[in-house]
């Protein structure tokens, strides 16, 4: 087969164009090695397929499809609502996380990497510091939140708004009722 | 029941065929990780290195049913265990086989004049393959049912049964 597709590849090679090597035209003998591969890949495949589905025994019942495998039968369903406190858990755990991949190779390397390392990693560390201080400070770390907490963070939010632009009352309270919200 | 099954004379692929599947089940039985009571302790002893089902290709004990091959009961059943213990057979895969292990699901044991809870025998819930005896067995005990275990599946064939054989008989 090999020998074959050499020849006809040598073939080829004659009719149309100078040889690329002594060996014929390597390119199209490494096509066609490529499709026998994906052909034989396939058909291994399609054979372990075949053979399974004329070998294997088939009984279907409808309790080898229930999702649920204890041998209990399943209470419930799973489109239960969730606590939206768990999303600012993740947030928190995938802020922690990265940290932690990140400062670590740092933290291994940090004698050789030397001062410039350092300050890159205080800039990186300060992005990440400050909002975890926010975080905390709004009693988001906290599972039962309390709400003077909120209110006195949400407050500060809109003591800094108005100090920074101090616009019209009904600008002001909508910008308010914003911060509020992201809350 | 495969396509194959149960449609060719005995013959020379068919034969050949039933050796390697045969030998690949027997080799390979996985039980499923169910003890229901004090013979599960005995069933962990077998599972453990000193006596060590996996020297038979029956050490990975699944946790679901959808795996496994092999359900061995080990312990009582009583009657509200019974349907569950039906559940998970229906869930198991076809080739599926069932040990008895121990006196109660042999046919109820020591609770079979007084415990008004116990079904008197799990071959009452499942088809029972092997029955190994004892209260509880020893380890050695249900590896010999392992062992009968293989070669019952060593003798399973997908030739033609006599009764189908007889069927086509009389209708030609």
């Amino acid at each position: 087969m090999l020998s074959e597709a050499k020849h006809f590849g040598s073939f080829l090679a004659q009719a149309a164009a100078p040889p690329v090597s002594p060996y014929g035209n390597t390119n199209l003998e490494l096509v066609l090695g490529m499709m026998l591969f994906i052909a034989a890949g396939f058909g291994m495949v399609f054979a372990g397929l075949l053979i399974g589905k004329i070998a294997r025994p088939t009984q279907p019942h409808p309790e080898k499809v229930t999702p649920y495998e204890c041998g209990e039968e399943a209470v419930g369903e799973s489109w239960v609502q969730f606590d939206l406190r768990f999303y600012t858990v993740a947030l928190v755990f995938i802020v922690f996380d990265v940290e932690i991949a990140l400062l670590w190779p740092w933290a291994v390397t940090f004698k050789q990497m030397g001062a410039p390392a350092f300050w890159a990693f205080f800039v990186f560390f300060m992005l990440i510091a400050i909002p975890f201080l926010y975080e905390w400070k709004a009693g988001y770390l906290n599972w039962v939140r309390s709400h003077s907490a909120q209110s006195k963070a949400a407050g500060e939010i809109r003591t800094v708004s108005r100090s920074v632009s101090p616009e019209s009352a009904s600008n002001r309270s909508s910008r308010a009722r914003a911060a509020a919200s992201v809350e | 029941m495969s396509w194959i099954e149960n449609r060719f004379e005995e013959g020379l692929i068919v034969t050949s065929l039933d050796w390697a599947i045969n030998w690949g089940r027997s080799n390979s039985i996985w039980p499923m990780t169910f003890g229901l009571a004090c013979c599960a302790i005995e069933m962990m002893a077998v599972g453990a290195s000193r006596f060590d089902i996996d020297r038979f290709g029956a050490g990975a004990f699944r946790a679901t049913p959808r795996q496994a091959d092999l359900m061995i009961v080990a312990g009582t059943v009583n009657y509200k265990m019974a349907s569950r213990v039906r559940r998970l057979y229906n869930q198991m895969p076809e080739p599926k086989y069932v040990m008895a292990m121990g006196a109660c699901t042999c046919g109820g044991g020591p609770y079979f004049k007084h415990g008004y809870n116990v079904v008197k025998g799990v071959d009452l819930v499942v088809p029972v393959d092997i029955y190994i005896p004892g209260c509880p067995p020893r380890p050695e005990a249900l590896l010999e049912g392992l062992m009968r275990l293989q070669d019952k599946i060593r003798h399973q064939t997908r030739t033609k049964t006599l009764m189908t054989k007889a069927k086509e008989a009389v209708l030609t």
